[in-house]
């Protein structure tokens, strides 16, 4: 006996189960069956799972944070508020900005505070109507998320003094101090209106300004045509020289309203760097009583440490990041400039040599080679770094200092040892200074354009410091005792 | 005198058509309505039992899916099990229309074996997925009691859910 098996036999369960493995569309396409489905469609706890897997949302609230009267309203609201865009392309950009802000929420809450809501649909219109450009998609959604960063200084709103709250962050070193904004639409079109201006691009152009230093003219261009991300050089007013982000490679379909595979420079940019943030290889640092993001890597293959052989006493970690507002790719000798970081600190175990121990350590002496390619191009061997003899005592913050240099290639080496004297360098009592031979901390830094993760705006090849092998160095045996 | 042979016990099902089944105890017990009646009655186990809601056709095939799943658990799992699990599974649906499709479900359900309502519900999620509306009413046997201007309304609300739908082919 063959009996038709209708959908009210299936039973509550086994259907529930169906809707929330087809899905929201078709899970409406269901509803439209009959009234008797329209029922189990309705029922919130699907859509609580839907709002959950698209949007990983856990209450129920619009794009804009309102809340609504139940899960499947504010799916349905979202879904309206986003009906230009591929819902895939959607998504990802909602949790390219949530992973930007949970990182954000935990270690960095000020910069948080900064991020704009998103910009209407109308406001990206204005944008391109005075700039004559079409955005890319996914720029487009990354603004209708959040509409670049407000700067909380009073005043002024051309110059930019006392902003460290950059979401992308910078570095600094001797005078040169970077802070990098995400630009709100009305400073992208007062932005590229001055570039337009004063630096002599095109009127037709279709770069447009979305990111910049808060300090020193360092200026990211979206070109809205192919979609790709440009930094400029020192020669971006003479000549409009810029250095691309992003390998060409990874952008497509920037314009395509069909199809789910549609990423722009901007979109990865702003991935990479909130990966970079989420597995802290970048961090917040302070400097004085101001904390900013900074952009010289915190852990390895991008930062290197190297610790003092056979007694760990001292440890030094270095990491580098590339400068290209100060790089100039018409010099051939010195095209390219890297700033590195260099911190050290002294264990909390303190220092301990023959059986006497010592309640610091005093840097001495300084050894460089630094090599582009594999041509050394410097050999700097000298006392103190960066004019200071920094004293260690255990397990205090690290010492920190900063420098640069230029190199004609965009991979090289740097080389170097620090030499450290237990106690102090120079002691009044006067009758005992040891000098510590034998182990001094080896580490080279290399840049290699093979790196993956290189294309943050060190596009080019970060540094990173590489531990040499240990077995080179004999262990700590003997002070020579110099009186 | 007996040994202490291991002696696999068998437990005796009778579904709706009348037929009866002998089962293993290992098997019986993958259906939790049974387990549960057993952890229950543990002194009922010579009795037939009943299963007015079942048919043997439905229950020969859940009995065959039980028995060759059992089989792959006890042997080690490994990626090629879990393909090999996977070509079961997809070739056990396969072959069946909606109708028989849906007994299946009824028959699980009712049995309550999670795993293979699960993969039942799967199957019939695959089938309906991206279809219009029509061809899920069809899938269903279902009749459509909205107004036209229901279900136009619906329709305009969720634009968003209309778009893409695979065309119907049959």
């Amino acid at each position: 006996m063959e009996r038709e098996v209708g959908l009210d036999q299936l039973g509550d369960l086994a259907l529930h189960i169906i809707l929330s493995k087809l899905g929201p569309e078709d899970t409406v396409r269901v509803s439209c069956v009959s009234r008797r489905l329209r029922l189990s469609t309705s029922e919130d706890s699907l859509w609580a799972l839907f709002c959950f897997q698209d949007l990983q949302l856990s209450t129920p609230q619009d794009h804009q944070g309102n809340p609504a009267s139940s899960f499947k309203a504010a799916y349905q609201l979202w879904r309206e508020a986003f009906a230009m865009y591929p819902w895939p392309l959607v998504k990802r950009v909602k949790r390219c900005w949530d992973k930007l802000k949970n990182w954000l929420s935990n270690d960095f809450p000020e910069v948080e505070a900064t991020l704009r809501s998103g910009a209407s649909e109308s406001d990206i219109q204005q944008l391109e109507t005075r700039l004559k450009v079409k955005l890319p998609l996914p720029t487009r959604l990354l603004y209708r998320f959040h509409d670049g960063q407000e700067r909380t200084d009073e005043g002024h709103s051309s110059t930019w003094l006392g902003s460290s709250l950059g979401i992308i962050g910078g570095y600094s070193f001797y005078n040169h101090l970077v802070n990098v904004y995400l630009l709100p639409i009305s400073q992208v079109i007062e932005g590229t209106r001055m570039v337009i201006r004063h630096l002599g691009f095109s009127s037709r152009s279709k770069y447009i300004v979305v990111a910049a230093s808060a300090y020193r003219p360092k200026k990211f261009f979206l070109n809205c045509t192919n979609g790709q991300l440009y930094v400029g050089t020192s020669n971006l007013p003479t000549d409009g020289e810029m250095i691309q982000c992003v390998p060409n490679a990874l952008i497509r379909s920037v314009h395509d309203l069909h199809g789910d595979q549609q990423q722009d420079a901007m979109l990865l940019w702003l991935e990479e760097h909130g990966r970079r943030l989420e597995n802290g290889i970048i961090k917040v640092c302070e400097e004085g009583n101001v904390r900013s993001i900074s952009l010289f890597p915190e852990v390895p293959p991008l930062c290197s440490t190297a610790v003092t052989n056979g007694v760990q006493v001292i440890v030094v970690r270095a990491s580098a990041a590339f400068v290209p507002e100060l790089a100039n790719l018409q010099d051939s000798a010195e095209k390219y400039l890297f700033a590195y970081s260099i911190r050290m600190s002294l264990l909390p175990g303190g220092c301990i040599i023959d059986g006497m121990t010592f309640s610091s350590c005093q840097l001495n002496w300084r050894h460089w080679i630094i090599r582009a390619n594999e041509a050394i191009i410097s050999d700097v061997n000298g006392e103190a770094v960066i004019g200071q003899f920094p004293l260690l005592h255990p397990g205090e913050d690290e010492f920190v200092y900063e420098s640069c240099t230029p190199l004609s290639s965009s991979s090289g080496s740097v080389e170097g040892s620090f030499t450290f004297v237990p106690g102090w360098r120079t002691r009044k009592e006067g009758h005992l200074t040891f000098k510590w031979q034998g182990s001094p901390c080896r580490s080279q830094i290399m840049f290699s354009d093979k790196l993956l993760h290189s294309f943050l705006d060190s596009m080019l090849s970060p540094w990173f410091w590489k531990i040499l092998s240990d077995n080179k160095y004999e262990r700590l045996r003997h002070c020579e005792t110099l009186f | 005198m007996s040994m202490a042979a291991v002696e696999t016990k068998k437990i005796t099902l009778r579904t709706a058509d009348n037929h009866e089944f002998e089962v293993e105890e290992a098997i019986a017990m993958e259906f939790s309505t049974i387990k549960t009646f057993f952890d229950e009655n543990p002194d009922a186990s010579e009795d037939t039992i009943p299963l007015p809601n079942v048919t043997s056709k439905c229950l020969s095939a859940i009995i065959e899916y039980c028995k060759s799943h059992l089989a792959f658990r006890a042997r080690e799992t490994s990626s090629s099990i879990d393909e090999q699990v996977r070509t079961y599974d997809e070739e056990f649906v396969k072959a069946r229309d909606n109708e028989s499709l849906k007994e299946l479900i009824l028959a699980a359900n009712y049995l309550n074996i999670k795993a293979l309502l699960d993969m039942l519900n799967q199957a019939v999620a695959d089938r309906i997925k991206n279809k219009s509306v029509e061809y899920v009413r069809r899938f269903f046997g279902l009749e459509n009691d909205y107004t036209p201007e229901e279900e136009a309304a619906i329709r305009a609300e969720n634009e968003w859910a209309f778009e893409g739908v695979d065309p119907d082919d049959d």
